[in-house]
């Protein structure tokens, strides 16, 4: 009995397999487009799914995208929380942690701010800075501000003199933000200046700022109420934050940081994650995303894909489009055989088998093309536009074949539907 | 005993009256001829008796079971396990050989099976041909794969429609030989022709005009 069923199996097959390869011109043009759909379709797919991770790395040319407060207790930074805090940020996907003080400062009798931070990574959290001259280097090298600048008209490579200390300006910073007013020095040149900010601790464990109690007190007085609470600012900026800091800083002279800035290439999802941890690991700090640079994240990334589904969508859609009219014809072609097969005492069902197994076969075929084809495009469409490469996904074989062999079945059902009309007496008849 | 009765057959289409009151027997074992002129209605009437059309009127017994109230479904399993086509146009699935195109109605009859179908060809002398396919085929060969197809399932009735309308003398004959030899073994045929040589070779003559028996031999 298993004999049987095997001959005819394997005559089925012999029948479908024939039928295709003798068909071979018309049924290329119907592989073919089996074929570029399911490329595509796996190539977008492969894309649509790596999207966030490639567009990660784009992202992060809009700064820093999370920030680190002092949290309700403080009004700032301590650098034990901040290691502790730099500690829990995952190292290969954080870009820059810069790293902020701000003091008031008068410069030619005119009111601004005094900034000192680290140049290298302010390079990497703020890469949209527009910077005439060059980033500071040396000790004494410092950048000013657009706004400064041209008030007190200085230009690359003029001395400054900042609370009786010289420095060299080596560079104009322009970000189109408040940043325009600040005069930038490197940490190290900050402390200088303003010694009562640096933050030592003493052998014995005292600390050189007010005692901690006291800050606390101060501070909750001086904070607008609401800064740093667990508000949901739905379009928390950057110069938010700074003016938060500002506020405190301005009128207390606490020892430590009072901003930290950090670009960090993970999806939304694990920021908000991240900012749980550092709140939950590191009570001295308030970490903050920056709705404004998460939000403009996310909205691109929807529209990305969607983009990339409708497109899929559209592809598909002509694939069966091509596919259906290719079998409407073979059907049509096929007509006197179709009613020969009938007289010979074809059901209508095994009828149908036969041309649903020629799709299968299709579908399979082109699929599997696709799935191969799909990866290239992928691959090229990776290196081209986003400049990286793009792994294989194994799951996208048996994804690809499915939705291949579903889009070239259904595209074959109304056309071999037909076949059941077809009357034997009628099409054996005409000469 | 009587393989096939027609009593009383009608066929219209639309207006026009393919069949009209048709009465016809065919004994088991017998060769019948069909005569008439063009637009008789022949190929009515052979349709009516392969199960490929059912009569307007009337009834038709098929090896005791009336044929003329079935469904299209049963008409096709009737159609599969009681009769043999042959055509003028032969009519052979032209990607697959001339042994495949017999296997098909083994296929859709229980199970293709090779040696059968071989066989099968032999008898056509046609086993040299048999991996060929049917537009590597003479006219003549093509209509012997033809009856070698018909024959495969052992059918009740061979029905064949003009089987020697296209072909030449030398290939005629060759087919008529056939026929003797299946009539000989107690195959019951059905053969429309015009050609009045062939009708001789039956033992029945029917003569259609109009739709009508005009005559019996
Ligand atoms: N499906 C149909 N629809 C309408 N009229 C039909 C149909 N089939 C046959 N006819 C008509 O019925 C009549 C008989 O046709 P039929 O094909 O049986 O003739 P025939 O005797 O086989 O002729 P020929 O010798 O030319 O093959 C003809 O007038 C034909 O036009
Ligand atoms: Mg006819």
């Amino acid at each position: 009995m298993a004999g049987s069923r095997h001959t005819r199996r394997s005559f089925y097959l012999k029948m479908v397999l024939t039928s295709l390869l003798r068909r071979r011109s018309r049924m290329v043009v119907a592989l073919l487009s089996v074929m570029i759909g399911a490329t595509i379709l796996s190539g977008l797919v492969t894309v649509y799914y790596d999207i966030p991770r490639q567009m990660g790395q784009e992202f992060r040319s809009y700064g820093a995208n999370l920030v680190l407060l002092p949290s309700n207790g403080g009004s700032s930074i301590n650098p034990e929380d901040f290691e502790k805090a730099k500690a829990l940020l995952p190292a290969g996907e954080t870009i820059g942690i810069t790293p902020f003080c701000y003091e008031n400062v008068l410069i030619n009798g005119q009111p601004y701010i005094a900034a000192g931070t680290e140049f290298a990574q302010a390079q990497t959290t703020s890469p949209y800075w527009l910077i005439e001259g060059a980033w500071p280097q040396a000790p004494g090298e410092i950048l000013v501000g657009r706004e400064i600048a041209e008030t007190i008209l200085l230009k690359p490579g003029d001395p400054l003199t900042i609370e009786a200390n010289d420095y060299q300006v080596v560079g104009i910073v322009t970000s189109g933000s408040q940043e325009d007013a600040f005069v930038f020095l490197s940490l190290e040149d900050f402390y200088e200046l303003y010694p009562e900010r640096l933050f030592a601790a003493s052998p014995d464990g005292e600390t050189d700022g007010l005692p901690q109690g006291e800050t606390d007190g101060l501070s909750s007085i001086v904070l607008p109420p609401g800064h740093t609470s667990e508000s949901d600012c739905a379009s928390c900026h950057t110069e938010e934050f700074i003016n938060t800091a500002l506020s405190s800083s301005g009128t207390t002279t606490t020892a430590g940081l009072d901003l930290v800035e950090c670009s960090v290439s993970v999806s939304t999802d694990e920021l908000d994650a991240l900012v749980a941890t550092i709140a939950e690991d590191v009570p001295g700090i308030a970490p903050r995303l920056v709705k404004r640079v998460t939000q403009s994240e996310d909205t691109v990334l929807a529209k990305l894909q969607s983009l990339v589904y409708l497109v899929t969508l559209v592809i598909l859609v002509l694939t069966m489009i091509c596919v259906a009219t290719t079998m409407m014809a073979v059907v049509s072609e096929r007509r006197r055989e179709i009613g020969l097969r009938k007289a010979l005492g074809a059901s209508n069902l095994s009828i149908i088998m036969e041309f649903m197994g020629e799709s299968l076969v299709l579908g399979v075929i082109g699929g599997l093309g696709g799935v191969g084809l799909g990866f290239l495009f992928a691959q090229a469409v990776s290196a081209n536009v986003f400049s990286r490469t793009i792994e294989f996904q194994p799951l996208m074989i048996p994804f690809t074949l499915v939705v291949s062999v579903l889009v070239t079945g259904l595209a074959c059902l109304l056309p071999v539907r037909g076949t059941t009309q077809i009357d034997p007496a009628i099409v054996l008849k005409g000469e | 005993m009587n393989i096939l009765e027609l009593k009383d057959v009608s066929r219209a289409f639309g207006a026009v009256k393919a069949l009209q009151d048709v009465d016809l027997t065919v004994g088991q074992g017998e060769w019948l001829a069909i005569m008439g002129p063009s637009g008789s209605g022949k190929t009515t009437m052979m349709n009516i008796i392969g199960c490929m059309d059912k009569p307007t009127t009337g009834s038709v017994i098929l090896d005791g079971v009336d044929i003329s109230k079935e469904s299209s479904k049963s008409l096709t399993t009737i159609r599969r396990d009681k009769i043999g086509l042959i055509f003028q146009q032969f009519h052979l699935v032209n990607y697959l050989t001339a042994l495949e195109n017999v296997m098909v109605a083994q296929y859709y009859h229980s199970l293709p099976d090779q040696e059968e179908a071989l066989e099968a060809l032999e008898r056509v002398g046609l086993s040299h041909r048999a991996r060929h396919l049917p537009s590597q085929l003479s006219g003549g060969e093509q209509q012997r794969v033809c009856i070698a197809r018909a024959l495969i399932n052992h059918p009740s009735l061979i029905l064949a429609d003009e089987p020697t309308g296209n072909l030449d003398e030398a290939n005629e004959v060759m087919v008529l030989d056939i026929f003797k030899q299946l009539h000989s073994e107690g195959s019951t045929l059905i053969v429309v022709t015009h050609d009045p040589e062939v009708a001789e070779d039956a033992q029945k003559t029917v003569v259609l005009e109009h739709g009508r028996i005009s005559s019996k031999r």
